[in-house]
This record gives structure tokens, C-alpha cells and sequence, in this order.
């Protein structure tokens, strides 16, 4: 449902902004530009070159010029794109992991936050998302779910709701109830019809991406160290920004030569293979990857919902009606979710175990961001399972700031070397 | 040659002090212990020489020399560096009769908790984060409240017979929560046996963390106080023994892990 604005509280807000802004330095893309050139020069592969020459370039990509589509922003991996790509627009997802962003967030937000929260208010009411039309949300945790109220005064905001139960069988028909009223809005939103062929197109694109991600997915986890966690996670990162069909297209360059590169010469990888779960890792929160590189070990595979999470499922549809299109997109993101603000903690951790079978991971590492209260929980249900199993677990807390970084180190390094 | 090969090295750089001993068939053939100080590499440079000129051997004749602590790497003469919970976990270890046992190691800016089982292998371990309470730091901060050193902050605190409760795990504001008991004549050993409470429950909430049954072994600076561990064992409700030597245990367990005797190596 759309979200009214308040003529008042937009005033408030504002006026309190403005009076902030005026002592802030704006944070830069291009302040950023020499850590991305290391990460470009660290990796084998060419083309991995333009995953991160979108990130170079995305101060430029999200100003108004040069757009042919409308763009919608979302929050979460509860939305579904395909709809939005039906409608003749860019879907942009607008979860950041932005230190200066999130110290901007403090200044209207309070400190005890996610940082994720904080770093999307930060970007949004200092106008990074200057291009996009309006935001949808969707009511995963209580953050995000208040995230819709505050960026009122910024933007038009469509709020999502779906039910805690992750259940397909009792919560399926509330959620393609959602996703028709969403359907909806944006035909409205735009004046447009959009067509079961549409949505058919957009599932076959969405899907082209899903197949890559999947190939890439499976030989990171087999041939470790050649597509390394740096452009793997860029690449993760850029899809939040850019057309699938694009994504897919560089990413199958990609593919091709990391597998010409494993065919020549066979990987001399000696280091230890991590599974990475927890909460998301987006551009430049790299601090946990960085260690991980330093230390000489690959996250051979992740659970991550700015990753795996959101790229592995596919829609699969069994009915071409509107409804039987709708249902298979709720199936993809909704009852696939390992999200832990929803019921449902078995699916994750059959999927954490079905990976560590399948490719034979050294251990876990959970990465929680402080201030997530869903993942920290997760974290610990998960870590008894593992000690049951008597699979190496590591949780980790930490924030978007880089002054743990020497703890971090000393965790890691310590989990390590008690791996066999 | 073969005589050579025999001693090795063990530095323990640490956040307070740094901690040097030379193992010879797994026995402690020196030691000694400085302040690390601002300049972490000189300090660690001049600890190192002078345990070589305690025991009368030069540099030449040392194997190995293993460094471990936070400043593990500023460490240059160092061949190999290991962290201090795989240290402090196998020096424990060892120092217990090769026993499974659970190490609380209580340094300057960290606590550790380390679960290791019968084969010496550490199956798990926590360590505080971001926070100095239940930490060495902890307990320096109210020794100057008290006016006094960490013996005489430990004589004090046995001397109690009824101890304040100390309601801020911060140290900051138990520090001062600490100046406004004493400006209301609150007796000091009771404030003193009251911070050793304070430590004491943040240390158990990790030990809890670690659900573990193993019988519990104490080392690292902190377990120089017997107050400490008396209000450990009330508060845990377990019995705690006190290592030998414990401030060196990490030191040891670093000269250790490269005398071959290892059941893994990294």
C-alpha cells in the first residue's frame, strides 16, 4: 500500500536536515575510486573489470540524466524485480552497506540501529538516489518496516506488508494477494498494461541471470581462488544496480574466461574454504573479505541475501495465468527466503547443511552485523546445530566502521589455524 | 646441530606487558617479562635480549622463535607468528597434563575463553569484543581508584565481608561508580571485593557462552589474583585452578607449538 505523506512531519524533518547538511562533507564514489582500483588489479580476470567500473561509475548512474527508464528502488530480497521490469522500468535495490552514509543516518536516526538502515537513510536524504521514481519496502524486520515512515518526506514509498509465516501452504495466498495489489499500483503508477507475456519476459530474464549466478555459484565453490571473494561479491553488488540482462551478459564473459583460465592451469589453492553466512555483505563493507584474503582463505560459498540469497532461486512457473505468475514469483522470494525476520529457521539451516555436504566446506563463518537482532539469533541457533555436528563454527560481530579490524584478524586467524 | 634445534623461543607480545621464555624439552629454561610500552618493537627487541642474557645463550643457538599476542607481527626476528588463543589454549593444555579443560585467560585488553578437549584440540573459543570490561584494563582503572596496586586491590577484596554490587559492567562508569561509593564511606574492601564481583559475572556470562563441562583452568595476568578467582568460583559455582606461572602461559604454549610435540600443525 502506498504510504500518505504528511505535510508536517515532511516540514519537520526537512528543516532538521538542512540545518545538519550544511556541516557535512558529501561522501563520494570517487573517494572510494582507489580501493576499487586495488580490488580491480588483485583480481585474474579481465572481465571483471566492468563489475567494478559500474561501482566507478555509479555517482554518474544514479543522477537523473542519461536513464531511458523509470527506475523503482526497493529495499530487501522480498520484492519482486519482475514485476518492476514488466512495467518498462529499472528495479534498483537500495540496501547499503555505506560507513559515511550511516554516520550521515545518525545525525536524524537513532545511533542504535542497523547499520544497514542507517547507511540507506544517509544515501537517500542526501540525495544519492536522485533518479529514482519511488521506493518500495516490504515488512521484513521492524527496521525496514519503520524505514517506510522515515524516507516519507523523501520519496514516494510503496510498503509492502507480508505475514511473519514463511509457510507456502498457509501464507501463499496472502502473498500473491500482495504481490497482485503491487501489480496494480504500478500499472497505475505508470499508466501502463502490463501483459502475462510481460511478466513472462521479465521471469526469462530474471532467470537468464539466475542460470549464471547458479554456474558461477557452484564452480567458486569447486575451483577456489580464481574468481576470488572480492569480484564474486562485486559482482553481487552491481547486480542491486544494473539490468539483468546486462548483468547476465558480463557475467557469462566472466564465467568463460575463469573457466579457461581453471582448464590451463589447475588451482594451486592450498588455503582453507569457508562457508560465509550471515548478515549481507554489500560494496565497500569489505573488512571481513579483506581479512579472509589476508589470511589466505576463500569463501568458497555464501548464504548471503545480497547474494546466493538473492540470486540462486529461480521463478519457476507452473501456470501461465496472472495468478499462477504471481504465485511462482512469492514461491521464488517469499517461501525460498532464508531471511530470519520471517518463521522458518529449518529451511536455513537445511540449506547451511545441504551446502556444506554438497561441497565439503572447511567451516562457517557467521558475519552479524551489530544491531541485527534476527541474524544474531539465527547465529546462535545455528552455531548449537553445528557444534552437534561437529562443524568448525565461527561467529563474528561487527559493524560498517574499520576500527575492529585488528580483533576481527586475531578471531579469524585463530579459527584458522584450529581448522584441521 | 641437534642441540640447537632443542630451544626454542616463545614471545607473548600483549596489549600491558610482553612475556619471553626459552623451552628446552618442553621445560622453561628462562623468562622473563616487560612492560610493552609505546614503542611495541623496541620493547620487544629489549625483552627478547634480555631473557637470551638471563639465561647466558646467544641468538644463535635459539631454534625457533615463535611470537604471539597482539603485536605478534611487529615482532621481526620472529619465524613464525601464532595467535594468542591457539597459544594461551595449547600452553594450558600442556601445563595441565594434557587434559581436555576450558581456559579462562584474562589479559590486559582481553578475555579469552578457550574450550580444548583431550586430544588438545581447541573445538572452541570466545573473546570479548569492542569493550574492555571483564578485561585486565578493568581492574588497572580501579586500582587507581583505590589508590593502590593489583596485589593490594586483591589483599583488600579477600578481606571482605560484604561486598557492594557494582551495577555498570562499563569500566568507565563503574569507575565511577566506584568514587561516588567511596565519598559515601563505603569500606574500600568492600568496593574492591565488589569490582572482582563485577569482572567476575561478565567473565561467567562467557564461560556460559561456552557450554562446556571441561574443568576449568585460569591464566593470563588476571589469574594472578586470588580475589579474582575466588569471586569466579562463587559466582561460576565451579572449581577454577590457577595455572603456574600464569601470565606466561600463552608465552610457553607459542615455544611449544614449534618443538615438533604438536598433535597438528597449521
Amino acid at each position: 500500500m502506498p504510504i500518505r505523506k504528511d505535510q508536517l512531519m515532511k516540514e519537520v524533518y526537512l528543516k532538521a536536515i538542512r540545518t545538519n547538511l550544511m556541516h557535512l562533507d558529501m561522501p563520494r564514489i570517487s573517494d572510494m575510486a582507489e580501493e576499487v582500483k586495488k580490488y580491480m588489479e588483485h583480481s585474474p580476470l579481465k572481465n571483471s573489470h566492468f563489475f567494478y567500473e559500474i561501482i566507478l561509475n555509479s555517482n554518474h548512474r544514479h543522477s537523473k540524466k542519461g536513464f531511458k527508464k523509470p527506475v523503482v528502488g526497493y529495499f530487501c530480497n522480498l520484492i519482486p524485480e519482475e514485476i518492476i521490469y514488466a512495467a518498462g522500468c529499472l528495479p534498483v535495490r537500495l540496501c547499503s552497506q555505506n560507513d559515511t552514509y550511516a554516520k550521515i543516518g545518525e545525525e536524524f536516526f537513532p545511533a542504535d540501529m542497523c547499520p544497514v538502515i542507517k547507511s540507506a537513510c544517509g544515501a537517500i536524504s542526501t540525495r544519492h538516489y536522485e533518479n529514482i521514481d519511488f521506493v518500495i519496502v516490504p515488512a521484513a524486520c521492524d527496521g525496514k518496516t519503520k524505514l517506510a515512515e522515515m524516507l516519507v518526506p523523501f520519496k514516494e514509498i510503496y510498503f509492502l506488508d507480508l505475514p511473519k509465516d514463511s509457510d507456502y501452504l498457509k501464507s501463499a495466498g496472502i502473498w500473491t494477494g500482495e504481490y497482485a495489489k503491487f501489480l496494480g499500483f504500478i500499472k497505475n503508477r505508470y499508466d501502463r498494461r502490463i501483459t502475462r507475456k510481460d511478466l513472462i519476459d521479465a521471469c526469462t530474464l530474471t532467470n537468464r541471470r539466475t542460470n549464471i549466478f547458479r554456474e558461477i555459484y557452484e564452480f567458486r565453490a569447486l575451483h577456489p581462488g580464481i574468481i576470488n571473494a572480492f569480484d564474486y561479491f562485486t559482482m553481487t553488488s552491481t547486480s542491486f544496480i544494473s539490468d539483468a540482462g546486462f548483468w547476465s551478459e558480463h557475467s557469462e564473459k566472466l564465467y568463460d574466461e575463469a573457466k579457461k583460465l581453471s582448464s590451463h592451469n589447475h588451482s594451486d589453492f592450498k588455503g582453507k574454504r569457508i562457508l560465509l553466512s550471515g548478515s549481507s555483505i554489500i560494496f565497500p563493507n569489505y573488512k571481513v573479505l579483506d581479512v579472509l584474503d589476508e589470511l589466505g582463505c576463500d569463501i568458497g560459498g555464501d548464504t548471503q541475501c545480497s547474494a546466493y540469497g538473492r540470486l540462486y532461486d529461480p521463478v519457476e512457473i507452473d501456470e501461465e495465468t496472472e495468478e499462477g505468475i504471481l504465485r511462482a514469483l512469492s514461491l521464488k522470494y517469499v517461501a525460498a527466503s532464508m531471511c530470519p525476520c520471517f518463521l522458518g529457521i529449518d529451511k536455513f539451516i537445511d540449506r547451511i547443511l545441504d551446502l556444506i555436504e554438497t561441497y565439503k566446506f572447511d567451516g562457517v563463518i557467521y558475519n552479524n552485523l551489530r544491531l541485527c537482532q534476527v541474524f544474531e539469533i539465527q547465529g546462535s541457533l545455528l552455531k548449537h546445530v553445528l557444534r552437534e555436528k561437529e562443524i568448525p563454527f565461527l561467529f563474528i560481530k561487527t559493524d560498517l566502521g574499520k576500527e575492529d579490524t585488528g580483533q576481527l584478524k586475531t578471531r579469524i586467524e585463530a579459527f584458522l589455524e584450529i581448522l584441521k | 646441530m641437534a642441540n640447537k634445534a632443542k630451544i626454542t623461543a616463545g614471545i607473548d607480545i600483549g596489549s600491558v606487558a610482553t612475556k619471553c621464555v626459552l623451552v628446552k624439552e618442553a621445560r622453561v629454561i628462562a623468562s622473563n617479562l616487560g612492560k610493552t610500552g609505546f614503542d611495541v618493537e623496541k620493547s620487544t627487541i629489549d625483552i627478547f635480549y634480555d631473557t637470551l642474557k638471563k639465561a647466558k645463550i646467544s641468538k644463535s643457538k635459539i631454534g625457533t622463535v615463535v611470537s604471539t599476542g597482539y603485536g605478534r607481527r611487529t615482532f621481526k626476528e620472529a619465524d613464525r607468528t601464532i595467535t594468542e588463543v591457539s597459544a594461551a589454549g595449547y600452553g594450558a593444555y600442556i601445563l595441565t597434563g594434557r587434559k581436555n579443560c576450558l581456559v579462562i585467560d584474562v589479559g590486559g585488553q582481553d578475555t579469552k575463553i578457550i574450550n580444548i578437549n583431550k586430544t588438545g584440540r581447541i573445538t572452541d573459543f570466545l573473546m570479548n569484543d569492542k569493550c574492555a570490561a571483564g578485561t585486565g584494563r578493568f581492574l588497572e582503572l580501579m586500582v587507581d581508584v583505590l589508590e593502590t596496586d593489583l596485589e593490594g586491590l586483591s589483599n583488600l577484596a579477600l578481606k571482605s565481608r560484604k561486598p557492594v554490587t557494582i551495577n555498570s559492567t562499563c569500566s568507565v562508569f563503574a569507575e565511577s561508580e566506584a568514587v561516588s561509593l567511596i565519598a559515601h564511606s563505603v569500606k574500600r574492601e568492600d568496593i574492591a571485593a565488589g569490582l572482582f564481583d563485577a569482572i567476575a559475572t561478565r567473565i561467567n556470562n562467557m564461560i556460559k557462552q561456552a557450554h562446556s563441562s571441561n574443568p576449568i583452568v585460569f591464566s593470563g595476568g588476571g589469574a594472578k589474583s586470588s580475589a579474582l578467582k575466588k569471586s569466579l568460583e562463587r559466582i561460576t559455582k565451579r572449581e577454577i585452578t590457577i595455572l603456574d606461572n600464569p601470565q606466561f602461559v600463552a608465552a610457553y604454549g607459542a615455544a611449544l607449538l614449534d618443538s615438533g610435540s604438536l598433535p597438528r600443525t597449521s
